[in-house]
């Protein structure tokens, strides 16, 4: 699989080591969520999950069966106008994608409100 | 002039490279830790070391570290051996940084050749000539072990679960503590302690899943409780479980998440 290389050699080995039945899901929605949020680093926390951070976690993904769900750890406070985060929660929220052809507008929207929120509480 | 910048409004560089070591010599592997503010300006970044079970040497090549530890605030000396801490380090990053290291396990300990002290920076002189990658890091940092190494006892201590190996059986509890002690610098009971945060900490925790609850990645052959976790979790890194999955740790989720997947595939 060809996928945009990280600076980080863990999230390559990671990538490289996934299934190949969720690995193109995996690396279109990496590739959405870098593309809307350039300044994320990635890591691989605890054991396996890819987390996009600035000096703090924001999104961690999880990769379940058939499936890649993006918890938004501040996702309470994102505008969700488009009504694919689900949870109730009083912070976190998640956006499970299965298919390909998932709503790019959306997960960029929420990238960047992601990103904006937290230079405003910085 | 040395800046301090608000937490949530940098843009950082972040890279982490690794490369594999040798277990024979309990070098699980080598690394390289990178980060630089991409605005330019010479800033400094916070980050934070909980307790594991690692010796971790560092080679500072660009830039400056701080340490922040029991009270005590100092620079890092350029070589410095990181021993097993119990309790949480906080580490300040003068920016642009460069930082080369070896993950050492516990077999290094017990080959050690100076004296080990639990919680401390020892400085120490493994590298001559200043690495220009991190394959020239790794070949001087294996060769100075190799040429210093000196078995303290002749079979492994423990097992890699941390069990006691049958050739101690007949020695007293007080002679084992003064063994584990010259060898690893703290006692069995404290490293099986770090050994069960960690095990937590190795999961795959999910907490914004349907039904977002610690108490469901909690193994209760190690806590028996979640106030047990919690307790002993804010001893050893300061901070509850959730608030400890919510910060950005930037130097040490690399090393964790290396040495785990390290583990599941040996």
């Amino acid at each position: 699989m060809k996928f945009k290389k990280s600076k980080n050699d863990i999230v390559n080995e990671y990538i490289k080591a996934l299934d190949d039945d969720i690995a193109p899901l995996f690396i279109a929605v990496r590739a959405a969520v870098l593309a809307a949020g350039a300044s994320f680093n990635e890591s691989i926390k605890w054991k396996n999950c890819l987390v996009y951070a600035t000096e703090k976690n924001h999104i961690q993904t999880v990769v379940g069966k058939g499936k890649v769900s993006l918890i938004f750890f501040e996702g309470a406070s994102l505008k969700d106008k488009y009504g694919l985060l689900e949870g109730d929660g009083s912070k976190a929220r998640t956006m499970r994608i299965t298919s390909t052809g998932f709503n790019k507008t959306a997960l960029a929207d929420y990238v960047k409100q992601t990103l904006k929120n937290s230079k405003l509480r910085g | 002039m040395t800046l301090t910048c608000c937490p949530m409004a940098i843009d950082m560089n972040v890279s982490f490279q690794r490369s594999k070591g040798d277990a024979r010599l309990g070098i699980e592997f080598y690394w390289k830790f990178s980060l630089d503010i991409k605005a330019g300006k010479k800033q400094v970044i916070s980050d934070q070391l909980i307790p594991e079970l690692f010796y971790d040497f560092f080679y500072v090549k660009k830039g400056a570290v701080t340490v922040k530890a029991r009270g005590w605030r100092f620079s890092l000396p350029q070589q410095c051996l990181k021993t097993i801490f119990n309790q949480p380090a906080a580490l300040e990053y003068s920016v642009p940084l460069i930082l080369y290291g070896a993950r050492l396990s516990l077999k290094f300990a017990e080959s050690f050749w100076g004296k080990m002290k639990a919680n401390s920076f020892l400085s120490q002189a493994w590298v001559g000539k200043e690495p220009r990658s991190l394959g020239a890091f790794a070949k001087q940092v294996e060769d100075h072990i190799r040429l210093n190494r000196k078995e303290k006892s002749p079979y492994p201590m423990f097992s890699r679960r941390l069990d006691e190996s049958d050739w101690l059986v007949n020695f007293s509890p007080r002679h084992k503590r003064r063994l584990y002690a010259a060898a690893f610098g703290l006692s069995r009971k404290e490293l099986l302690n770090i050994r069960n945060v960690q095990s937590f900490l190795e999961q795959t925790c999910d907490f914004a899943a349907r039904n977002p609850r610690i108490l469901h990645h909690i193994n209760p052959g190690i806590f028996y409780d979640q106030p047990h976790l919690n307790r002993s979790f804010k001893k050893m890194t300061g901070s509850s479980p959730l608030e400890y999955f919510e910060a950005n740790s930037l130097l040490q989720d690399n090393l964790m998440s290396a040495s785990y997947n390290e583990d599941s595939r040996s």
